[in-house]
């Protein structure tokens, strides 16, 4: 067991979270009816682990009938509704009441006063920027205006493509002229998007609003932010947002740079096995909600990797350093286990000033493909490092190629991912536990 | 030895299995079309037994599957290409795509000049006549593209698109496309290169070959039949009409006007193939593993053994005899005094199951030129072995003694 971690601290709300989703929600009552259990089973941390974890496919499925507690009904015009990106597999509708979602996201971010302060100020002027269906704004239409853009609590959608570099010099002239109008206070944006605006605010000689910058969405990497920061210039206003579809922030980056997670609106648990993980150790976050709100979650099995650090971070905050290593659909394979994650392939990557953009993909067991963009500054084996290291982690009995191209494409909804995994992403259809 | 260098495929391909009369197939008619891999069939199988919904037009779990599969494809296709995405139209087949550059670009039958080239088979012909003033490039005495005079009518016509043939479905030859573009760049004018039977053999790079348009048929590499592809360059296809319009094609739609979506979707009007889509992108993926240089090595291959034997038959009239051309495993020739060649291909495939091609091949203006009629044309893919083409002619052999 993870001891001193904060996360087993609120276990007694973790625990009326179960009463509550067990009489309301009517999906879950019948997961726990199979399993076996009612809430009196369930009275210790270890007792937690009986009940069966709940998935995307489950609230996929049973949405709205049986995973809204009973008496809601979605004419509610205090529920937030969020969407996932809508691929197949993965897509997902979300509602719960906004004051959830908002309190969650303030706990979120108060390990970062920079983002807590832009983040809660009045009237919310925030710009988001982000592939079309993560904003739910269909912003690819060149002939969308900034009012039809502009989302009822006051955040402006930036207009993108839905395969971000096949994006017009328009497209992005118009992102600039609309920030210039709007004068946001934040960025909330996905990283890779906004790398690539920035590139475009050098090439136009634009100086950016030095505001807050949240990188959420899609996992960052060192590349995007080089590129980001090249063009904001302000290292300590940039973090990296762990957020989800079903629940809004999870995990915050401080000002040290080091996520934390938010134990004080989620009982989370990390885990190996079936077993709570050790520290360092690589583990798939369980979410379970605390507050009774209209569509409660236990022991949601969210398919994200993490470790969680045994560290004391200098910010003094005290929730829980963790890393985040990526989705389980984006880690590399051999013999059915993870031979590398997106974080470790970062790490492995870096920043180079020869690299514009990259992408892993395994499309088979032993077929993987690095495709990458150069600039001028590339030569001839600049990438030798690269292949050497992947060798080393995926092993020599795998195919990897290399491709210097001109084009990657985004995924089909605009996300654009810089690890993508064929293989990934079958086991964790196939319900994949690490 | 011989068998080493072929590909050793031929278990993928179901139709190769069969047998007529007793007879094992022999396919040499892939100039017309090629045999499809059983992932391809598999492909196109899966979306009508476990899909089976439209795309772009629901929200529903199935729809956003086949959607999902059909912009893949498109992807897939602008990596095959080294395009952009955005670049790459699905249409009915080449001769679709050439039509919608032909009338898209809005062209003044009287006064604006195109050029255009006698090799060309009749899709990449008859379509530039019908929209622009077209000018004709003439064959040399070798029977190819007249470079002298291409050039003549490049600096005396000024023409605003110049379009080429990248490889003759007739002699197999393929066109210095470096040059030929090079001089059209040079003038001013738009570039379009049919690639239907280059494709199926050589990688496109439309990035390296500076080219504004290319079209081709996924049906002649593998992929399914009824869906086409025309790639044009971004600020282009801008500027470009299309040549139907309705469902998917617009943005907005009010009170007797409209607003059509940006490029592709503007040319994509009503359900498309979408069962195509997954064929293609699978008969991609089969293309990919295999790789590029491995299939035009085999080409090269089994085109010098086709000319090789041919020229060891006086009786065969080949079309363009000098065999220093770059050419793709494609003969066509006459016989000697024989106008019957139909009944030669027929007995060719009754009686010894070997599948080749005779007529004017939509090449009549080449044809007519270099001949004195119809021809036979064999045609060989990834699928055929230097054997099946040795066996070809002694089967030729014999047939031309009772029909010679």
């Amino acid at each position: 067991m993870l001891e001193n971690n904060g996360f087993t601290d609120n276990f007694e709300d973790a625990l009326l979270e179960i009463e509550y989703a067990f009489e309301n929600i009517s999906f879950f009552r019948d997961h726990m009816i199979q399993a076996g259990l009612t809430p009196k089973d369930i009275k210790s941390p270890e007792d937690f682990l009986k009940i069966p974890p709940t998935t995307k496919r489950h609230y996929r499925k049973n949405f709205p009938l049986g995973t809204l507690a009973k008496g809601v009904t979605l004419k509610d015009p205090a529920l937030y509704r969020t969407q996932s990106s809508g691929t197949t597999g993965e897509r997902l509708i979300s509602v719960e009441y906004g004051y959830i979602f908002l309190e969650r996201a303030i706990n979120s971010i108060s390990v970062n006063p920079d983002l807590f302060s832009a983040f809660t100020s009045e009237p919310r002027k925030h710009c988001i920027y982000s592939a079309p269906n993560c904003s739910d704004v269909e912003c690819s239409n060149p002939n969308s205006t900034m009012k039809s853009r502009t989302l009822n609590d006051g955040s402006l959608v930036l207009s993108v493509y839905h395969d971000l570099l096949t994006t017009p010099d328009k497209i992005y002239t118009q992102n600039l002229e609309e920030i210039d109008i709007y004068e946001p206070e934040l960025f909330y944006t996905d990283p890779t998007h906004l790398a690539h605006l920035s590139k475009k605010m050098i090439e136009f000689k634009y100086t950016p609003p030095q505001v807050p910058i949240i990188l959420t969405f899609t996992q960052s990497n060192q590349l995007n932010k080089k590129h980001i920061l090249k063009a904001f210039k302000q290292n300590s206003k940039l973090a990296r947002v762990m957020s989800m579809t079903e629940f809004g922030f999870i995990a915050v980056e401080c000002p040290m740079k080091r996520m934390h997670a938010n134990t004080s609106s989620y009982y989370l648990e990390f885990i190996v096995n079936g077993k709570p993980a050790k520290k360092g150790e690589l583990a798939e976050l369980y979410i379970t909600s605390y507050y009774q709100g209209c569509m409660p979650h236990i022991r949601y099995k969210t398919g994200d990797l993490y470790r969680v650090l045994d560290e004391k971070c200098e910010c003094g905050h005290e929730f829980p350093v963790v890393e985040i290593e990526g989705r389980i659909s984006n880690m590399f394979f051999g013999d059915n286990s993870i031979k590398l994650t997106p974080n470790e392939l970062d790490q492995i990557v870096g920043a180079p000033d020869w690299l514009e953009l990259y992408k892993l993909h395994q499309s088979e067991n032993d077929f993987f493909t690095f495709s990458y963009i150069t600039n001028e500054n590339y030569k001839k084996g600049s990438e030798d490092y690269i292949k050497e290291e992947l060798i080393k982690c995926l092993g020599e009995n795998v195919t990897i190629k290399f491709e210097n191209v001109p084009y990657i494409p985004s995924a089909r909804g605009g996300k654009y991912q810089f690890c993508s995994s064929n293989v990934g992403e079958q086991l964790l259809n196939e319900g994949f536990s690490i | 030895m011989e068998e080493k260098k072929t590909l050793n495929v031929i278990q993928d391909f179901p139709s190769l299995s069969r047998k007529i009369d007793g007879n094992n197939i022999t396919y040499l008619d892939s100039a017309a079309t090629s045999l499809k891999p059983k992932s391809v069939i598999d492909s196109i199988c899966s979306y009508y037994s476990e899909n089976s919904s439209n795309i772009h037009r629901g929200k529903h779990y199935l729809s956003e599957e086949a959607s999902n599969v059909y912009e893949e494809c498109r992807i897939k296709v602008a990596q095959l290409i080294e395009s952009f995405s955005d670049e790459v139209i699905f249409t009915k087949n080449t001769t679709e795509s050439i039509n919608l550059v032909a009338h898209g670009l809005n062209f003044n039958k009287e006064t604006d000049n195109v050029i255009i080239c006698t090799d060309s088979h009749h899709s990449n012909y008859i379509p530039w006549i019908a929209a622009a003033n077209a000018h004709i490039v003439k064959l040399n005495s070798d029977g190819v593209i007249d470079i002298n005079h291409f050039k003549e009518l490049i600096i005396s016509k000024k023409p605003k698109l110049v379009a080429i043939s990248h490889c003759s479905n007739v002699t197999g030859i393929y066109a210095p496309i470096d040059k030929l573009l090079k001089l059209a760049k040079e003038a001013g004018a738009l570039t379009f290169l049919d690639v239907a039977q280059s494709i199926p053999h050589r990688k496109i790079n439309v990035k390296k070959l500076d080219v504004d348009f290319i079209a081709f048929s996924p049906h002649k590499m593998l992929g399914p039949t009824g869906i086409g592809i025309l790639y044009g360059k971004r600020n282009i296809l801008e500027k470009l009409n299309p040549l139907i319009l309705g469902g998917g094609t617009v943005d907005w739609v009010e009170n007797g006007s409209y607003v059509l979506r940006k490029a592709p979707h503007k040319f994509e009007a009503g359900t498309p193939h979408i069962a195509g889509a997954y064929g293609f992108m699978a008969a991609i993926d089969y293309i990919n593993k295999i790789g590029y240089p491995q299939i035009e090595a085999h080409d090269n291959e089994l085109s010098k053994v086709l000319y090789s034997e041919a020229i060891k038959r006086d009786y065969i009239d080949i079309m363009v005899k000098n065999l220093d051309y770059d050419r793709s495993a494609i003969l066509s020739f006459g016989i000697n005094n024989n106008n019957n060649l139909g009944d030669i291909a027929r007995a060719l495939s009754d009686s010894y199951g070997l599948m080749c091609r005779s007529g004017h091949l939509c090449a009549q203006p080449l044809v007519d030129e270099l001949t004195s009629g119809e021809v036979i044309r064999v045609s060989a893919y990834i699928y055929n072995t230097k054997q099946e083409i040795i066996n070809f002619f002694n089967a030729l052999d014999t047939i031309y003694q009772i029909y010679g």
